[in-house]
């Protein structure tokens, strides 16, 4: 699991690449941390090749979610592959995280 | 109480006279020995002097000694003379419920010998005609083998269970080195020849399955020749190369073989007590009568289960023997050669940290699909499983989880069994997350089971034995 994380004129471009699992969940966790700061937070994540996430993956994304949501931020996902994307369907995340 | 006191009295002027008798006796040969020695006529050098001295010192030892051992035998015999007959009779009683009640725990030590901890694809049964008796058999299932035995001590009784206890303990070390079936026999065949000091034999029958393949190497020293009954056509005695009983003769060259199991092929194995059970008029059930049964038993073997074909072989037996009382041990085996859902299965202990060595187990299994999109579901809904009990049935994280993967190749349907001894707990009767609110609404607890609900075709739960079960089902 490696995430990169860019800011660029007031963007912040994360890339993640791998799997999230219960081996590295908690890690994911603190290398996204600079994502739960700041004001009107405008972020964009590339998930091209992200491969795979389990619930644990789901409950950070959610936390980013509600944090970006308080801050009065947008977030977008974006190249999901479509096994990981079945994974958001169905589980209702879909409905409330942005995914293009 | 006249009566013993008058005969302790007769007892103790029986030894005092023969103990004088004794006295008399050793003094007059000490007199006599000593008058040899220092008689001049006799001219004894310096050296043979010395000698007869120490012979002579060593002679009133000894017969002193002899006093003390006439005085207690004496005794001893007095006294058995003059016991009471109820006395007698009530020693024999307890010495026969003392004999009765060793034979019992012996009965129990030899049956908690046996290994009834059955896998699918096998049973079996042990029947001594006494308490005790010399039938046996063995198996365990590892790496895919099943290894399974059956024998019979020749005599029967106490002496029959010493060798059997003997020769399943030996059998049992061997049959865990993975030999060659022959060589296993061999080994098995020299260490009991050492051992056996009264002429004693053990007929034979050891083989080992591929669970999965069907192949099967067996050797067969001197037993009844089992019985094959194929999915389809006629049953019939499996033929052996025949190889001299266990016992008999140290470094016998033994000789295995081996054959094909077709899919749905049972094999029973048994004891001559089946064969030779009599009925009052002395016909005995014999291999004509073994065959009919297998024949009915070939209609059903497709649904019927090892532990009927069991129980059915020993009720006809039964049946046929009548009143007459069971002459003989008998022991009964029936295992069937079932490619389909067979459990892979490994047991981790402890678990905290073990999450992703578990689901690397599993993922491994041959019964796996080679499919990526299947294998993406299958990962996350054993990962989500896991963790679950990793994570949450034991406090502290110290237990063991029991994983296992079966297949139904005929349905297509893949099997994930999760076991555990942690706190009950139905993760079924959580409430399902609702995918329908907001994020803010949203709670982080409850995905996993939820997801496993949904990537798997079905998921049970049971609580069975203090153990939690967890059992999932995909087509692939």
């Amino acid at each position: 699991m490696e995430t990169i994380i860019n800011n660029e004129s007031g963007k912040t471009l994360v890339v993640l690449k791998g799997r999230i699992d219960t081996t590295n969940a908690d890690q994911f966790q603190q290398d996204i941390a600079p994502l739960m700061e700041g004001e009107h937070p405008d972020i964009e994540i590339d998930c091209s090749e992200m491969t795979y996430t389990s619930s644990q993956g789901l409950r950070i994304f959610l936390l980013l979610q509600k944090s970006v949501n308080a801050r009065g931020g947008i977030m977008v996902l974006r190249n999901m592959n479509p096994q990981v994307k079945e994974v958001f369907d169905i589980t209702g995340f879909s409905n409330i995280i942005t995914i293009l | 109480m006249g009566k013993n006191s008058f005969a302790n009295k007769l007892s103790w002027s029986i030894i005092g006279i023969v103990s004088v008798i004794y006295l008399a006796a050793l003094v007059i040969i000490a007199v006599i020995f000593y008058q040899l020695m220092t008689d001049e006529a006799t001219h004894l050098s310096q050296e043979s002097l010395a000698h007869a001295s120490r012979m002579y010192f060593n002679l009133i030892v000894v017969g002193l000694l002899g006093l003390v051992v006439i005085f207690f035998v004496c005794r001893h015999v007095i006294k058995t003379k003059t016991r009471p007959v109820t006395e007698e009779l009530e020693t024999t009683s307890i010495a026969n419920e003392r004999m009765e009640s060793e034979l019992n725990v012996a009965r129990a030590i030899q049956m908690g010998m046996l290994n009834t901890k059955f896998p699918e694809q096998l049973y079996a049964m042990l029947c001594p005609a006494k308490e005790v008796g010399g039938d046996f058999y063995d198996f365990s299932l590892k790496d895919g083998k099943l290894y399974f035995a059956i024998g019979d001590v020749s005599g029967k009784g106490v002496p029959a269970s010493l060798m059997m206890a003997l020769t399943s303990v030996i059998m049992r070390f061997v049959a865990g080195l993975g030999l060659p079936i022959n060589t296993m026999l061999e080994r098995i065949n020299n260490s009991v020849s050492e051992a056996n000091s009264h002429g004693m034999f053990v007929t034979l029958f050891v083989a080992r399955l591929d669970i999965r393949s069907g192949h099967l190497e067996y050797c067969n020293a001197g037993h009844n020749p089992i019985v094959v009954i194929p999915p389809e056509g006629d049953p019939y005695f499996l033929k052996a190369k025949p190889n001299i009983a266990i016992g008999l003769l140290g470094d016998f060259h033994y000789e295995g073989e081996s054959l094909e199991l077709k899919p749905g092929t049972r094999l029973v194995a048994y004891t001559d007590g089946v064969t030779e059970a009599e009925q009052a008029s002395l016909s005995q059930f014999g291999d004509d009568r073994l065959m009919s049964w297998a024949q009915a038993i070939a209609q059903e073997n497709a649904t019927i289960h090892d532990k009927e074909v069991v129980e059915s072989l020993y009720q006809t037996v039964k049946h046929f023997a009548g009143d007459n009382p069971q002459n003989d041990d008998i022991a009964i085996m029936s295992l069937k050669f079932d490619p389909n859902n067979i459990m892979t299965k490994r047991r981790f202990n402890p678990i905290k940290d073990k999450s992703i060595e578990i689901i690397e187990f599993l993922m491994a299994s041959p019964d796996m699909p080679a499919d990526e999109e299947l294998r993406f579901k299958l990962r996350l809904s054993i990962e989500e499983a896991v963790e679950n009990v990793v994570r949450y049935a034991y406090d502290g994280g110290i237990g063991w989880l029991e994983v296992g993967t079966s297949l139904d190749h005929d349905a297509l349907v893949l099997t994930v069994e999760l076991r555990d001894a942690g706190v009950p707990f139905n993760p079924l009767e959580q409430p399902d997350p609702d995918t329908t609110s907001s994020a803010e609404e949203r709670q982080v607890g409850g995905l996993g089971i939820y997801l496993c609900k949904k990537l798997m075709d079905s998921i049970d739960y049971r609580y069975e034995d203090g153990n939690n079960v967890l059992t999932m089902k995909k087509l692939i």
